[in-house]
């Protein structure tokens, strides 16, 4: 017993209030109601009532493919959990994987198929059943010439993407085009051509970050959403391990992301220049010989261009700064550079992503543990895996909305009418599409200009599987399965494309000659039956159960293949140029980054409550679209925290909170990707700004991808104040408050 | 070996912990903690057990960031415990730590003035899950209503189903058979929970590593949460 | 589960309170609210006699409330057990003829048969069959002589003065958990 220690007798008596009698209220229930109890008439096989079921599935709430296990009891869904058996995450499970139940239970789902009624946008909507939708739609495409179908969609899973494919195929129409926003913002197709280019190898590198002792981190946001941040995270935390060595680990961006503010050290570097410090760090590196004995000399081609004084200067970092870096990284025994997110939105994004991938061959170190390596690829093309499209073939289609070429559109997660750069005209493409059809969970800016819009499941009421790509030093085959019956009545993308298929008849049913989505999957799961992984069976329909049970199937050994640079990448020296930017230096001053939402990932998930009130990790700003700008800079605008202000780029202009930010360039500001909604449901709409609308529609010049991060802005004080809802304090950014003007 | 039958301790590592909010929802998901809206949040009324808070140490362009998750530190001595008039919160015998009882409480709401961790929330307003969102909620965990205060309970209802289970099994509870909804979730595997009366157990020995500390410590209220210092590396 | 929140307001005398504890005897499914007026339209309900069943019959309680051993609940039967003797066994009697008809009936139609709890918990208490019934405590402690009913009728109030009797009587060692709040309010 502590003499700190106060009896509650003591404090009763010191409050004067143990003599007081008083009412308690308490949560108790209402004693008369009846409550009605209902047995089974046939139970469902080895349930306990009030017992909890667990079953394993894959979690789609981002493309990554994490392995999760789902309580259940009673026959709803009560929580999501990772599955520890699952390589990929073992038993971890971000934010945005935890609130799939929100999805799964969202008050403002789509519930049956919806027909337009009045204008198009006019959300007057028919109700008609399944079966004379299909019909409709089947008519329609068999009277149509294939080219005038275009089929857009986001990363969907391998399962749907497949079908998608197949069905364009059989159609003989174009190739789906794949627009991932979320893609966009990690700079996915640009990590693909550079490891193209580089590697000849178009599997995505994946970063051995857990058993590395020295990381730089070129705008990679990976743990906050960079392709795979639960499986990065797990490597984060082995990486910090204090029981061998920690690891050290260096950010170099403009804005100081989550992973950066758990760097040692967050470097800020302006907008654009990441690549070229990586190129300065590698010239250092082969110029003075450092890393393993000699293995530098084999990439002094690669260098001969690089002007270290020159970086230095246009980079604000001196010298000696870069040499003790480049002493820091190469004298390592396990560097990693990791290249990616904001420096794949620059017009240069390309090259730098090379120039930083580039490091990790000139210290020698690659297809090793702490290296960059490739996973597995596919056993057969029964298990193919998708990648998104170059951005110019979503401007092409655009193009040929436009020109009147397209009737009839199918969109299928992805919501353009939201998420890309306002001025391409998607809306005036799209009002001249005959018909548009779009699936999906909750109903959105695009499923509201829409002519068909069909109901999907969410993914924790539909079969599927899925090869994490980036994956791991396994190949994965991740099943998805189930969790409880379809709430409404909705059904899986995929299904509805058999059944059109199978209406169609001809050479799209025999792309597609699958009665349903469970025979289409079992048929893609038979070559893995032979391999040695997870799971022994004798026959087909062990394997499937096994399959389900264990939450996929992945293999029992594990490769890790090093990427092997092609002659003429060696040969070819780097170059990476200054980054340019849309917009007229004098009238828009500064340089505009939007930043994937943790929370919302591309925008996607701002539906879900739990996710609209989780604090940013940075910011701790929750229900709101902020931006953020360097203290010194706002100081020169006269813009304080909590100001409204104006961003206007030559293409629109946008209203943000202003965030005073500690760790942002001062030529840079950032806003979060994600609100700015107008539908969404109850939670998302009408709320903060939409940064895409503002945007360039320049394209990195090889891979056509979208440049989102080579904007110019000018940013402008309004008279107008809204306090940020927020973790941290307001206290003394209410001003109002403090003089006494507000109650409270 | 303390008095109690198990001496549920947390440790969070801050060397792992990134401040990504998996934690956060996962509480959030377990508990039926209800979103309280934008207007709530900024009266700083936020319901969220657990939370992240965010320190920024030193000036651009050396500045970095430090996160620490915050909850209930379960007090040895615990400020809350004695103030409360009902006998609402009291300090459990058997698991160690601080038991909010919500059908007793009469939301006087002296426990969180005497909380220096900011760590009980209270129901202004009745929760809301409009349907078909109340499906999710967590049938061994009452929603609380308006006048109520919670709190972090280390997921006693996980505490409870697993000694349920060890017991029809015959056996005592395992290292790492409980698992919080934070720790679970953590995909950094920064927050570590287990029983201090087992020497064998991964909290003890984590209990004893050089950077630990526990908050507001000389404050004496011995939380039975022990963070581990965040680390350092001298990077030019 | 249960989404009644009605807030009652208790007397507080001295640093006792008293709160009613209904505990649940034949809770399984429990119909959400939103189903309610379903089961108006489609199901049905019949009359049972544990009597007939315990003591003509012979069954055991654990026979049809089956999990009361493995699981919290402890599980009202499924048509589908109803009809493991009711597919070949008849009564004389009329009624109790009908009734059975009526059960097959309900069972091939996939028919909802309803039946209306007898005890029942508050949201705020967390009650394991498993947990009491692994530990020797009989039907009968807290039921009543439900083999001698034709309807169940409550014979016990399962406050917490009733709960908290029993526990005290427990062995010392095991007094500390059975008493502390948190081993039953969730």
């Amino acid at each position: 017993m502590s003499s700190y220690e106060l009896s509650r007798r003591e404090f009763l008596k010191l409050s004067g209030l143990g003599a007081t009698a008083a009412l308690i209220s308490g949560c108790t229930a209402n004693l008369q109601k009846t409550v009605w109890m209902e047995p089974y008439v046939t139970p469902p096989e080895e349930t306990l009532p009030g017992e909890d079921f667990w079953f394993a599935s894959t979690c789609r709430m981002c493309p990554a493919g994490c392995g999760i296990v789902v309580r259940t009891s009673n026959g709803r869904a009560r929580k999501i959990e990772g599955n520890a058996s699952h390589p990929l995450n073992q038993g971890k499970l971000c934010a945005r994987g935890q609130a799939g139940l929100q999805l799964l239970y969202h008050p403002d789902r789509l519930t049956q198929v919806l027909k337009r009624t009045g204008e198009r946008g006019s959300k007057q909507w028919g109700t008609t059943s399944w079966e004379q939708i299909v019909d409709e739609i089947a008519a329609e495409l068999a009277n149509m010439s294939s080219e005038r179908v275009a089929f857009l969609t986001g990363r969907l899973p391998d399962y749907q993407a497949m079908l998608v494919s197949r069905f364009m195929d059989g159609l003989g129409g174009e190739k789906p085009i794949v627009y991932d926003a979320q893609s966009v913002l990690d700079g996915y197709v640009l990590l693909q051509a550079a490891t193209q280019a580089m590697f000849d190898d178009k599997r995505l590198p994946v970063f051995d970050i857990a058993q590395a002792d020295v990381v730089f981190g070129f705008g990679a946001n990976f743990l906050e959403t960079w392709l795979s941040p639960v499986a990065y995270g797990l490597a984060y935390g082995a990486m910090r391990s204090q029981s061998g060595i920690r690891g050290t680990m260096v950010s170099f961006e403009p804005r100081m992301s989550m992973t950066a503010a758990n760097s040692d050290r967050w470097i800020p570097v302006p907008a654009g220049y990441e690549g070229l410090v990586a190129l300065a760090l590698g010239k250092i590196i082969v110029d003075e010989r450092l890393g393993h004995d000699g293995v530098a000399d084999k990439y002094r081609a690669l260098y001969k261009k690089a002007d270290v004084g020159a970086i230095a200067e246009q980079s604000g970092i001196s010298v000696e700064q870069l040499r003790k870096l480049a002493h820091l990284f190469a004298t390592a025994h396990h560097p990693i550079a990791v290249p990616g997110g904001v420096l794949a939105g620059q017009l240069n994004g390309l090259d730098a992503i090379k120039a930083v991938t580039a490091l990790n061959l000139i210290v020698g170190h690659t297809g090793d543990h702490g290296a960059i390596f490739l996973s597995p690829a596919p056993p057969s093309r029964d298990l193919m895996q998708f990648s998104p499209s170059s951005f110019s073939e979503m401007i092409n289609l655009i193009e040929r909305m436009k020109a009147g070429k397209v009737d009839v559109l199918f969109v299928l997660g992805a919501n353009p009418v939201y998420e890309i750069p306002e001025v391409l005209g998607f809306v005036d493409g799209l009002a001249k599409v005959k018909r548009v059809i779009s699936f999906a969970v909750i109903p959105d800016e695009t499923t509201a200009v829409s002519d068909i819009v069909l109901p999907a499941h969410t993914y924790l009421e539909t079969w599927g599987y899925e090869l994490p790509n980036p994956g791991k030093q396994q190949l994965i085959v991740s099943a998805q399965q189930p969790i409880v019956r379809p709430l409404y009545d909705t059904r899986d993308p995929g299904d509805v494309l058999l059944a059109l298929a199978d209406k169609l008849g001809g050479q799209v049913a025999r792309r597609l000659p699958w009665p349903n989505l469970v025979t289409f999957i079992q048929t893609r799961l038979t070559s893995l039956q032979i391999l040695s992984g997870n799971i022994t069976a004798n026959d087909a329909e062990t394997f499937w159960i096994h399959w389900l049970q264990s939450g996929g199937w992945w293999s029992q050994d594990t490769v890790w293949e090093s990427p092997n640079p092609t002659e003429s990448f060696l040969n070819t020296p780097l170059q990476v140029n200054e980054p340019t930017f849309d917009g007229d230096a004098e009238k828009f001053p500064l340089q505009l980054l939007p930043v994937a939402s943790v929370a919302f990932g591309d925008g996607r998930h701002a539906s879900l409550p739990w996710l609209q009130e989780m604090p940013d990790p940075t910011t701790t700003v929750s229900w709101d679209t902020w931006v953020e700008i360097n203290p010194q800079t706002a100081a020169s605008l006269d813009i304080q925290d909590s100001d409204i202000v104006k961003i206007r780029s030559p293409y629109g202009e946008i209203e943000a909170v202003a965030y005073l930010y500690p760790g942002i360039h001062p030529n840079v500001i950032a806003v979060p990707v994600g609100q700015g909604h107008t539908e969404l449901g109850r939670w998302a709409q009408n709320r903060g700004a939409n940064v895409w609308r503002i945007l360039s529609p320049q394209t990195e010049p090889e891979t056509g991808q979208l440049a989102w991060a080579a904007t110019r802005v000018k940013v402008e004080a309004t008279t107008k104040r809204r306090l940020l809802p927020r973790l941290e304090s307001n206290i003394g950014v209410d001003r109002a408050r403090e003089k006494g003007h507000l109650p409270g | 070996m303390s008095k109690y039958e198990h001496h549920w301790t947390m440790i969070v590592d801050l060397d792992k912990c990134t401040g990504c909010q998996a934690c956060v929802i996962a509480c959030q998901a377990e508990n039926n903690i209800p979103v309280v809206g934008e207007d709530e949040i900024r009266k700083g009324r936020g319901m969220q057990w657990l939370r992240i808070e965010r320190y920024w140490e030193g000036e651009y362009p050396n500045i970095r960031a430090r996160f620490i998750p915050l909850m209930c530190q379960q007090c040895e001595n615990a400020p809350c415990e004695p103030v409360c008039p009902v006998f609402a919160t009291y300090h459990s015998e058997v698991d160690g730590i601080n038991v909010q009882v919500y059908n007793r409480c009469i939301g006087t709401r002296y426990c969180a003035n005497n909380c220096p961790y900011i760590a009980r929330m209270f129901n202004w307003f009745d929760p809301q899950f409009p349907e078909p969102l109340n499906e999710q909620l967590n049938p061994d965990v009452t929603v609380r209503q308006r006048g109520i205060m919670e709190k972090c309970t280390f997921c006693i209802q996980r505490i409870r189903r697993a000694r349920e289970t060890a017991e029809a099994e015959g056996r005592s509870i395992r290292d790492g058979e409980v698992q919080p909804a934070c720790g679970q979730a953590c995909p950094t595997n920064a927050i570590i929970f287990g029983d201090l009366n087992d020497p064998n157990s991964q909290v003890s020995r984590l209990a004893a590593n050089r950077r630990g500390f526990r908050l507001l410590e000389e404050l004496g209220t011995e939380p039975a949460v022990i963070y581990l210092k965040g680390g350092e590396s001298n990077v030019i | 589960m249960s989404e009644t929140r009605d807030r009652r307001l208790l007397l507080w005398s001295g640093a006792v309170l008293t709160i009613v504890v209904i505990i649940t005897g034949l809770a399984l499914v429990q119909i959400e609210p939103e189903d309610e007026t379903k089961i108006n339209q489609t199901a049905v309900t019949l009359p049972f006699s544990h009597e007939v069943h315990t003591q003509k019959a012979e069954i055991d309680c654990l026979f049809c409330h089956s999990s009361a051993l493995r699981a919290p609940q402890a599980t009202l039967p499924s048509l589908n057990k109803c009809m493991i003797c009711h597919s070949s066994i008849t009564v004389e009697d009329d009624n109790a003829r009908q009734n059975i008809e009526q059960l097959k009936q309900a069972y091939e139609n996939g028919w909802r048969v309803q039946w209306p709890d007898v005890y029942r918990q508050p949201d705020f208490v967390y009650f394991s069959h498993r947990a009491h019934v692994n530990n020797g405590v009989s039907c009968q402690k807290c039921h009543g002589d439900v083999q001698n009913m034709t309807l169940v009728e409550k014979v016990v109030d399962m406050d917490m003065g009733f709960c908290l009797d029993c526990h005290q009587e427990q062995p010392e060692a095991d007094i500390p958990r059975l008493i502390d709040c948190a081993t039953c309010h969730k």
